[in-house]
C-alpha cells in the first residue's frame, strides 16, 4: 500500500517553499510541476472510481480508460493557463512541460515505492518510457495549441483534435506495454522515437520563425 | 487469429501507408508555412486517423477476435470528423441554412446511431461520438448544393437510396431465413453501388465536398459490416484518402484560403 497523499506532501513542500525564492519563469515551471503531481493524484482517484463503477478489470481500466482520464486532467490546467492568463502559445510550452514532468515524476515515485527499485535496468526503462511519454504528450499538446492559434482555429474541433492526439498516443503506449514480449519493447521505444521526431519538428519550426524574423528586420532596415 | 483478422490487419497497414504518404507532404508544407487552413486541418485530421489506425492495429494483433471496448481511439475518430468539418466550414461558399438539410442530416445520422446501438449495445458512446457525424453530413449536403456538384435529380436518388439502405438495415432485425438473406444481400449490393457511384463522381469532379462525402459513406459502410464486406469497405475508405488529399490540394491552389 502506497500512501500517495503523504508522498505528494513530502515532495511538494520543498518545491512550494522554493516558489518564494525564484524568479517568474522558474517559479512558473515549479508551479506547473506541482500542478502536474496533484493532477496525477486526482487522475488516480478518478481511474480508481471508474474501475469500481465500470465493471472493467484494473488492467483494462489502465489500458482503456486511464489514458483518457490522465490526458484530460493534464489538459485542463493548460487550458486554464491559456484562457485565464491569456498566455501566448509559446509561453504555454514550459507550463505544459512542467505539468507533464510533474505527472511523470509523481507516477514513477509511487510506482517505485510500491514495486521496489532494486532493478536498475527496469527503473531506467520505466523512467525513459513512461516519464518521456507524459512529456511527449504534453509537448505535442503545446505544439498543437501553438499551431491552432497560429491558424486561428481555436475552436472545439481544434482543441478536441489536439487532445485526442495525446489521448490516443497514451492509449497506444498503455496497450503495447500491457502485453509482454515484442509489443512491450515497441511500447517502451515509442516515446523516445516520438520525442526525437517532435524535437526535429520543433527545431525546424523555430528555425523557420527566426528566418522569418530576420527577413522582416532586413526589410525594415532596408526601408 | 482468424484469416479474416489477418486480412483486416493487412488492410489497416495499407491504410496506414496511405495516411503517412498524405501526412508527410502536408507536414512539410506546414513547416515551410506554405499550407492553408484547410490543409492544416486536413493534416491534423489525418494524424488523428493514423493514431486511431495504429491503435486498431495494436489491438487486433494483441487481442485478436475480441471486441474492442470503449477506448481512446474513439476520441481520435471523433476529432478527425470535427477537424474535417471545420475545414469544410471554412470552404463553404454559401452560409445559407436550409431547414430540410439540417433535418435530413439529423434523421439520417440519428437512424445510423440507432443502428449502431442496436448492433453493439453501447448506447452512451455511440450517441456521444455519433453527434459530430450529423454536423459533418450537414456541411457536406450544404456544400454539394451550394457548389452545384451534383444535379438535383442525382442528389434526390442518392438520398432515397441512402434512406432505403437504413430502412433495410432495420428490417434485418425483424426478419429471418430466406427473407433476411435477400434483404441483407440487396442492402450490401446497394451500399457498394452507392460507394462506386460517389467514388466515380469524386474522380470526375475532384471536389473536397464530394471526396469527403465518399470518405463518410465508406466509414458508414464499415460500421455496417463485420465480415469480408467490412474489409471491402475499408479498402474503399483507404482509396478515399488520396482522393481527399488531391481535392484539398486543389482547394488550396484555387482559393488560396489562408
Amino acid at each position: 500500500m502506497v500512501y500517495a497523499e503523504n508522498v505528494l506532501i513530502c515532495i511538494a513542500v520543498p518545491l512550494a517553499i522554493s516558489l518564494l525564492f525564484t524568479k517568474r519563469s522558474t517559479s512558473r515551471f515549479i508551479a506547473s510541476f506541482l500542478v502536474g503531481m496533484i493532477v496525477c493524484l486526482l487522475s488516480a482517484y478518478i481511474s480508481g472510481y471508474f474501475t469500481l463503477s465500470s465493471g472493467y478489470s484494473a488492467e483494462d481500466t489502465s489500458i482503456f480508460l486511464s489514458p483518457i482520464v490522465e490526458e484530460l486532467m493534464k489538459f485542463l490546467p493548460v487550458l486554464f493557463v491559456y484562457f485565464v492568463f491569456e498566455s501566448n502559445p509559446q509561453e504555454i510550452q514550459p507550463n505544459a512541460i512542467g505539468i507533464g514532468a510533474g505527472f511523470a515524476t509523481f507516477e514513477n515515485c509511487c510506482f517505485i515505492l510500491s514495486s521496489g527499485a532494486q532493478n536498475l535496468a527496469y527503473v531506467l526503462v520505466r523512467g525513459s518510457a513512461v516519464g518521456v511519454m507524459h512529456l511527449v504528450t504534453m509537448v505535442a499538446l503545446a505544439m498543437g495549441l501553438r499551431l491552432i492559434k497560429n491558424y486561428q482555429l481555436f475552436s472545439l474541433a481544434g482543441l478536441l483534435g489536439v487532445l485526442s492526439l495525446s489521448m490516443t498516443f497514451h492509449g497506444l503506449y498503455n496497450l503495447l506495454v500491457s502485453e509482454p514480449g515484442i509489443p512491450t519493447y515497441i511500447g517502451y521505444a515509442l516515446p523516445m522515437v516520438c520525442a526525437v521526431v517532435l524535437y526535429l519538428i520543433y527545431h525546424e519550426i523555430n528555425q523557420q520563425d527566426e528566418e522569418e524574423k530576420e527577413n522582416k528586420n532586413f526589410v525594415k532596415t532596408g526601408e | 487469429m482468424s484469416l479474416l483478422t489477418i486480412f483486416e490487419l493487412i488492410l489497416t497497414i495499407l491504410q496506414v501507408v496511405f495516411i503517412v504518404a498524405v501526412i508527410i507532404p502536408a507536414v512539410n508544407a506546414m513547416i515551410l508555412k506554405k499550407s492553408s487552413i484547410i490543409s492544416v486541418l486536413f493534416c491534423l485530421a489525418m494524424v488523428s486517423y493514423l493514431l486511431s489506425d495504429l491503435y486498431w492495429l495494436a489491438y487486433d494483433s494483441l487481442r485478436p477476435d475480441t471486441r474492442m471496448p470503449f477506448a481512446a481511439n474513439e476520441f481520435a475518430e471523433c476529432a478527425m470528423i470535427l477537424l474535417l468539418a471545420t475545414g469544410l466550414e471554412k470552404a463553404l461558399p454559401d452560409k445559407k441554412k436550409i431547414s430540410w438539410e439540417i433535418l435530413f442530416a439529423t434523421c439520417y445520422i440519428g437512424a445510423n446511431i440507432a443502428l449502431w446501438i442496436l448492433w453493439s449495445g453501447e448506447w452512451m458512446q455511440d450517441t456521444v461520438f455519433g453527434l459530430p457525424y450529423i454536423y459533418f453530413l450537414w456541411l457536406l449536403v450544404r456544400g454539394i448544393r451550394s457548389r452545384n456538384l451534383l444535379p438535383v435529380k442525382e442528389r434526390a436518388v442518392l438520398i432515397i437510396l441512402a434512406a432505403v439502405i437504413v430502412v433495410l438495415h432495420f428490417m434485418c432485425f425483424w426478419t429471418d431465413g430466406m427473407f433476411y438473406e435477400t434483404i441483407n444481400l440487396s442492402n450490401t449490393l446497394m451500399i457498394f453501388f452507392v460507394s462506386t457511384w460517389i467514388g466515380l463522381r469524386c474522380i470526375q469532379k475532384n471536389d473536397m465536398f464530394l471526396t469527403f462525402l465518399f470518405f463518410l459513406w465508406t466509414m458508414l459502410a464499415m460500421f455496417s459490416f463485420s465480415d469480408i464486406f467490412y474489409n471491402m469497405a475499408t479498402l474503399a475508405n483507404t482509396l478515399a484518402i488520396p482522393l481527399m488529399y488531391k481535392s484539398v490540394r486543389k482547394e488550396r491552389v484555387s482559393d488560396g484560403i489562408r
